[in-house]
């Protein structure tokens, strides 16, 4: 188990060292990334200014350096907000998780249930009516919903707040987690229901049932064995959602990760950027060492 | 009695309608969505448009403009006057007092000036782009300031209206507070900024124009909160679930489907324009620059696809010093272009032989893309057919849009869709970039333009304007860049609770608001 978790860790380590090497190539490796921080009207003595002054016109192998000694130091200081980025980035990361910890605390029950109840009664109505729901959930563009509850909640009817933080009280969270939440139900609750499904094939549930076992007691068996593919997505889940927390965060004014990503790009602030990709590059790479871990304890055959 | 479970729906909705809207502020408060976060609240950001819906309440310039008319008004210099060619003389306010407590005096305004244009103070590269010759700034007496100049510049009363005055205080003793609790002189003091999500001021009562009778306006609200929504659709949505009174900078066509009345449209806040590279053997021709400009539909554009925006003469607005007035748009003519192309290609100029690409920046302006297809088509419609259309990204745009004209190879070929913002009210400056031989983006040369430049540039007054409008005059005849339409700015208001009219010069200003009734 313990060469497992070192093994599992160490890979880790080797995939954030690659990510923090891609940072640096797509920043300052492709294209100028002057040209990228300053607008088209700043003149060429401005250009050179801040090239030097960044350090951009020093050989590759030196920029890398210069590279490393910045993100040791915080990931220098973002050009747009006149303060140190990884703090900065830090900041927001409560924020982030908090969302997408929400949006998985609905999507995880609720698909658990919508997928359960359509695995027990196959092709009836409320198996057709899961379906499409959940087919709603993988298609529809999370843009658009949240546009549509803020519209219908917020516009029409009153009852919750267009967007914003609000301290993180519950009336702010709502919209924005049941719109996050929605893409992840879609994709988890089919998943349960063929995983149950799968199971209820099986030789043994015919035995349970020939032993006259009640239905509920053969679900409690059953989705036992059917979780540690839906514990793998459920965690594939929380790397989506903080992904899809720059669209969210920004419909919703939600002052994460994802929002202050997408506007560092539209201010063209690269170091904000490379401190933004590389946080939340280590979320979801931790995320899947805790999916690894938890797999581990579930299914005893990864431990061997 | 028994709740059926339709009545337990309704009453756990109406609990929690109760308990989950946000409690407004006070009635005598206002509440406006901005669409863009601020990076740091200091007094050199104040001048951008960013920024400046939030600042310029807290902040004041020496000088500051008529909302009607954009003129250069008294602000915290009551007079201004030149001395000579490179010396001014600026008569401070008297009894002006910061947020801090501390007194505005000409030693306080030279050293906060010095502080913004300072090149080597970290910070100030934004502000650079204002920069006009070196400046010196002495007092020399208590409420007399000097600014001495190395080289004339006329637009320097301009210059100052970008450059508001900061506590010599603050700066002193908190410099990182300069840079997150702004301290100036206006009508609003800061309160808290909370980032990504707002900014609050209230009402300052020691405002020296709570008591002068040119301080244009009140300050009518307590209380103001500046929310963060980046996205439109969300500033629309605040509007509408009157979370606030105000939405800042809309996308034309939904602001005015969404908001009809409420959707006020303001002066425009840039003109859209083609730059032409004119020393190439088609685009060089006269005669196929006025056909370009005659297959342009103008008004269809600026109605289908910029929400309303107007057909434009030239690179300025009216309210721009050296605009001249009597120039009107070129016409909506595609038979006099085919005619004129027709004529080019029987004096043998190549047209349709060499390729020219039409090319615009990634989100340079909303709907940029679907303009450019546009023009694509109505260049095709008059016979211009060997033309690629194709946006580009910033890094592969603006080596493009930015080389001198005598750098330009002669068979690049390129129109450049792109849009002049209408920041500074006075022609030369962006004159200095497209008009003139040696601009920095000029794709065209002529020694007439360059020469009336030098002259208009130098003066001051009615010679300035008149040298400025002749300029205006050779450009448009000449024809080197296609006007197209102005910019439009949209906000959201919510007349029934606010009177707001805007201002000439773009600034959205607190002290020109006030409840509705």
């Amino acid at each position: 188990m313990t060469w497992y978790l070192l093994s599992r860790a160490q890979q880790s380590v080797l995939v954030i060292l690659a990510a923090f090497v891609l940072v640096f190539v797509i920043g300052s490796v492709i294209g100028d990334p002057v040209d990228l921080m300053l607008p088209p009207e700043a003149s060429d003595a401005v250009r050179d200014q801040l090239r030097r002054s960044l350090g951009f016109d020093q050989p590759l192998h030196i920029q890398f350096l210069n590279f490393i000694i910045r993100v040791a130091n915080g990931f220098g200081e973002s050009i747009w907000q006149s303060t140190p980025a990884l703090p900065l980035v830090l900041s927001r990361l409560p924020a982030t998780l908090y969302l997408a910890g929400c949006a998985l605390l609905i999507a995880v029950p609720a698909s658990l249930a919508l997928g359960g109840w359509a695995a027990l009664r196959p092709s009836s109505m409320a198996d057709r009516v899961i379906n499409i729901f959940s087919l709603g959930g993988v298609s529809i563009v999370d843009f658009w919903l949240g546009l549509m509850l803020v519209l219908i909640f917020s516009v029409q009817l009153g009852w919750l707040p267009t967007g914003g933080y609000g301290g993180g009280s519950v009336a702010y969270i709502i919209l924005p987690a049941v719109t996050m939440a929605y893409r992840s139900i879609g994709r988890l609750a089919q998943f349960t229901r063929s995983a149950l499904l799968d199971e209820y094939a099986k030789p043994y549930v015919m035995t349970l049932r020939a032993k006259g076992m009640s239905e509920r007691r053969i679900f409690l068996h059953t989705i036992k064995n059917a979780a540690i593919p839906i514990v793998t997505l459920s965690g594939d889940e929380m790397a989506s959602l903080i992904n899809g927390a720059i669209v969210v965060e920004s419909v919703f004014s939600w002052p994460g990760i994802g929002s202050l990503l997408l506007q560092a790009i539209g201010q063209r602030d690269l170091f904000l950027i490379e401190a933004a990709v590389f946080v939340m590059t280590v979320i979801i790479i931790l995320v899947n060492l805790l999916i690894d871990i938890t797999y581990a304890y579930l299914d005893p055959k990864v431990r061997l | 009695m028994t709740l059926c479970s339709t009545q337990l729906v309704r009453a756990a909705a109406i609990v929690a309608a109760v308990a989950l809207t946000p409690a407004p502020l006070f009635a005598q408060d206002i509440t406006i969505a901005v669409a863009e976060q601020p990076d740091a609240l200091d007094s050199t950001h104040a001048y951008q448009a960013s920024h400046s819906t939030i600042l310029r309440n807290i902040y004041e310039a020496l000088t500051a403009r008529d909302p009607v008319t954009s003129e250069l008004v008294p602000s915290l210099a009551t007079d201004w006057k030149q001395i000579d060619d490179t010396t001014w003389h600026f008569t401070i306010r008297e009894g002006v007092k910061f947020h801090d407590g501390s007194d505005l005096t000409a030693e306080v305004a030279a050293f906060g000036l010095d502080w913004t244009w300072n090149a080597e103070r970290k910070g100030s590269i934004s502000i650079r782009g204002f920069m006009g010759p070196t400046m010196e700034f002495e007092a020399i007496g208590d409420y007399l300031l000097e600014i001495r100049l190395s080289d004339p510049d006329p637009l320097l009363p301009t210059r100052l209206y970008a450059s508001t005055i900061p506590s010599m205080q603050q700066v002193q003793n908190d410099p990182e507070g300069w840079l997150t609790s702004p301290v100036g002189t206006g009508p609003y003091k800061f309160v808290e900024w909370e980032r990504g999500s707002h900014v609050d001021v209230e009402r300052y009562d020691g405002w020296w124009g709570l008591t002068a009778d040119d301080a244009q306006g009140n300050s009518a609200f307590e209380r103001a909160r500046f929310l963060v929504r980046t996205e439109n659709a969300a500033r629309i949505a605040a509007l509408r679930a009157g979370e606030v009174l105000m939405a800042e900078r809309l996308s034309p066509d939904v602001c005015l489907t969404e908001l009809g009345d409420d959707c006020v449209n303001a002066p425009a806040s840039s003109n859209v324009f083609i730059k032409m590279d004119n020393n190439h053997p088609v685009l060089g021709d006269a005669r196929v620059r006025m056909a370009i400009s005659h297959a342009i539909d103008r008004e269809g554009i600026g109605e289908a696809i910029m929400g309303g925006a107007s057909p434009i003469s030239q690179l300025v607005a009216p309210s721009v010093l050296g605009h001249d007035p009597d120039l009107p748009p070129h016409q909506y003519n595609p038979e006099r272009a085919r005619e004129l192309i027709a004529e080019a290609v029987s004096d043998g100029v190549p047209v349709n032989e060499m390729p020219l690409r039409l090319i615009a920046r990634q989100d340079s302006f909303p709907g940029n893309d679907q303009v450019l297809e546009a023009i694509l088509e109505m260049m095709s419609q008059v016979g211009l057919t060997n033309v690629s259309a194709s946006i580009l990204e910033p890094s592969s745009f603006n080596p493009i849009w930015l080389t001198n004209y005598s750098e330009i190879e002669e068979d690049r070929g390129v129109m450049a869709l792109h849009r002049q913002p209408n920041e500074w009210f006075d022609l030369a400056p962006v004159a200095s970039i497209y008009y003139v031989c040696w601009g920095q983006g000029a794709s065209y040369c002529s020694e007439p333009a360059t020469e009336t430049f030098a002259l208009g540039s130098a003066a001051s007054g009615a010679e300035r304007e008149a040298h400025l409008k002749a300029l205006s005059k050779i450009i448009y005849e000449d024809n080197p860049y296609i006007m197209i339409v102005d910019q439009p700015l949209y906000h959201g208001v919510d007349k029934g609770l606010l009177s707001w009219t805007p201002r000439v010069d773009m600034s959205i200003l607190l002290k020109d608001m006030a409840p509705a009734n």
